[in-house]
């Protein structure tokens, strides 16, 4: 297989085993597996453990966007970022894991961006339920008057 | 998102939240709320709003214009703080911030600039830090001379992102003059070496403007040499702290015109006030295109005045420039259109002239300083701790 590939193309393999044969430039764009590559402890596949093939899928086509249209309008590249990451949240969740362990930094910075617009109007029941993981009858049973005060409005 | 995220995660999100939402999600939980009053937080929160072009403020990145003023009526005086929304053909309020200090009996505090988020506020020799986003105050330790100084200068030092307050002290008749400064982050008062200050004594400072103006992390004021009454701006650059001079060509302005530095549209401009009984005659608006640059600098608009008691306070985005006219009363602000040179009322009334208008900008510097607790009975009266 590997006398198949071209020279500057790499091999990476999902948990779940799936492989997908990308450019080197576009693969680099993770830093986890530029310093892989750098110190040549790459063979032909790179294992992706913790990512699962329709995850790698859309980190590929979002590498593979910012590689193509660096030369383009920033502004194109902003809407394509704001559309990529409109998903559900646990394909959010399951991206920002991935852009963290494989050190992505414009598909993190997209990301959390978009997280932040999605939080920044919501009440501190909301946030603590989907960030600290608070069960609705913890909530409602810890300290009352507290959870009152919380979500006074701050206007 | 449902099980949880990693906490450098958790950074990299809140540090892209508006101030008002950072305010309300320190309840989420304690470590939230460490995180968000930590000082590295606040300072790269900071960092963040400042460099990055996809932060987005509370109030959506309208345009929105700050308006301080003080009312004193014999029953109530009231410090307001108002941010007003500039479009095309309207200046409408927007919101009223909470201003958390009151000054009582009519003993307003000076504003000395709004830079970067703060205002900076004195009265004899308190000085005051305040940040209208959070509501947050505080107050400095008194300054170090002991003298009432001629000439204050707020503003932001972008290398070591801090604020800092200088102040020159003139003593009459004698040739020295004192600089004063105060660092927020050093948290106190330093007196600067007398020798690289030396040249000062030649310079005298135009003293008819008490706003100085901030800008690339410098305040500037107008001045002329005491010999040659050469015009010269003067800048004092709040990372080095050392000051420089900017020798403007003649003709700019004369020892009889009233001249105020100011920053119109994000450039150093130069307000030059002809004097005619009872009023003004006329008000020319100097800007200089590129900062640093006298050559640059160029007439933009002659404000006519004819007569009348009035301040020029800014510029909104459509070139309408920004008065403070005196009536009968009080003041009011209003907008002068130069196309068709009419002053038009904008309803905004207060007692007292000074009034800053600025670009409404917001950080969470101070929020982990604690509140300063005024008393009934303004600030300079009983000593009380300073917490």
């Amino acid at each position: 297989m590997s006398s198949s590939l071209e020279k500057n193309m790499l091999i990476l393999r999902s948990s779940d085993g799936e492989e997908f044969i990308v450019p080197e430039v576009v693969a680099v764009m993770s830093k986890a597996i530029k310093n892989m590559v750098e110190d040549e402890c790459a063979s032909n596949t790179i294992p992706v453990p913790n990512v699962d093939a329709n995850i790698l899928a859309m980190v590929i086509e979002f590498c593979k966007k910012h590689d193509e249209s660096e030369a383009e309008a920033a502004s194109d590249l902003k809407t394509f970022d704001s559309e990529f990451v409109n998903r559900g949240q646990e394909a959010l969740y399951d991206l920002i894991t991935a852009a963290n362990f494989r050190d992505v930094k414009e598909l993190l910075d997209a990301l959390c961006q978009n997280v932040a617009e999605m939080i920044k109007g919501k009440s501190v029941h909301h946030i603590r339920i989907q960030f600290l993981g608070y069960q609705l009858f913890e909530i409602l049973t810890s300290n009352f008057i507290w959870n009152i005060w919380c979500d006074r409005d701050f206007d | 998102m449902s099980d949880f995220i990693p906490d450098e995660i958790v950074v990299e999100i809140l540090l892209r939240l508006p101030t008002k939402s950072l305010i309300k999600f320190r309840t989420v939980s304690k470590s939230w709320n460490s995180l968000i009053t930590s000082p590295n937080f606040i300072n790269t929160h900071l960092t963040h709003s400042l460099t990055s072009n996809t932060y987005i403020n509370s109030y959506d990145n309208l345009p929105l214009m700050m308006v301080r003023q003080y009312d004193s009526t014999f029953y109530n005086e009231t410090e307001n703080c108002k941010l007003f929304l500039d479009s095309e053909d309207s200046f409408d309020e927007y919101k009223a911030l909470e201003f958390p200090i009151k000054s009582y009996y009519h003993h307003f505090f000076w504003a000395i600039e709004y830079a970067k988020g703060l205002f900076c506020l004195f009265k004899k020799d308190r000085f005051f830090l305040l940040n209208p986003s959070i509501r947050k105050s505080m107050a400095m330790p008194k300054p170090m001379i002991n003298k009432p100084a001629r000439y204050h200068g707020f503003g932001f030092d972008p290398r070591t992102n801090d604020y800092k307050v200088v102040r020159i002290v003139d003593f009459y008749g004698e040739p020295t003059t004192r600089i004063e400064v105060y660092s927020l982050n050093a948290g106190s008062w330093k007196i600067l070496s007398g020798a690289s200050n030396s040249f000062l004594d030649e310079i005298t400072i135009a003293f008819f403007g008490r706003f100085t103006s901030y800008l690339e992390g410098a305040v500037h004021f107008p001045g002329y040499m005491k010999i040659s009454n050469d015009p010269l701006i003067l800048s004092f650059d709040l990372s080095d702290e050392v000051f420089q001079t900017m020798l403007l060509p003649d003709g700019i302005f004369g020892l009889k015109t009233m001249v105020i530095t100011s920053v119109l549209g994000g450039l150093l401009s130069l307000l030059c006030y002809e004097f005619a009984s009872p009023g003004y005659k006329s008000c020319s608006i100097w800007i200089m295109k590129e900062y640093g640059v006298v050559d640059s600098l160029y007439k933009q608009l002659t404000v006519d005045l004819s007569g009348r008691i009035t301040r020029v306070l800014g510029m909104r985005n459509n070139g309408h420039v920004l008065l403070d006219v005196k009536t009968a009363t009080d003041w009011v602000l209003s907008s002068y259109d130069p196309s068709d040179q009419q002053i038009k009322n904008l309803g905004i009334h207060a007692t007292e002239c000074p009034k800053v208008v600025d670009t409404y900008e917001e950080n969470l510097i101070l929020l982990n300083k604690p509140n300063y607790a005024f008393s009934r009975w303004g600030v300079s009266g009983r000593k009380r701790k300073d917490r």
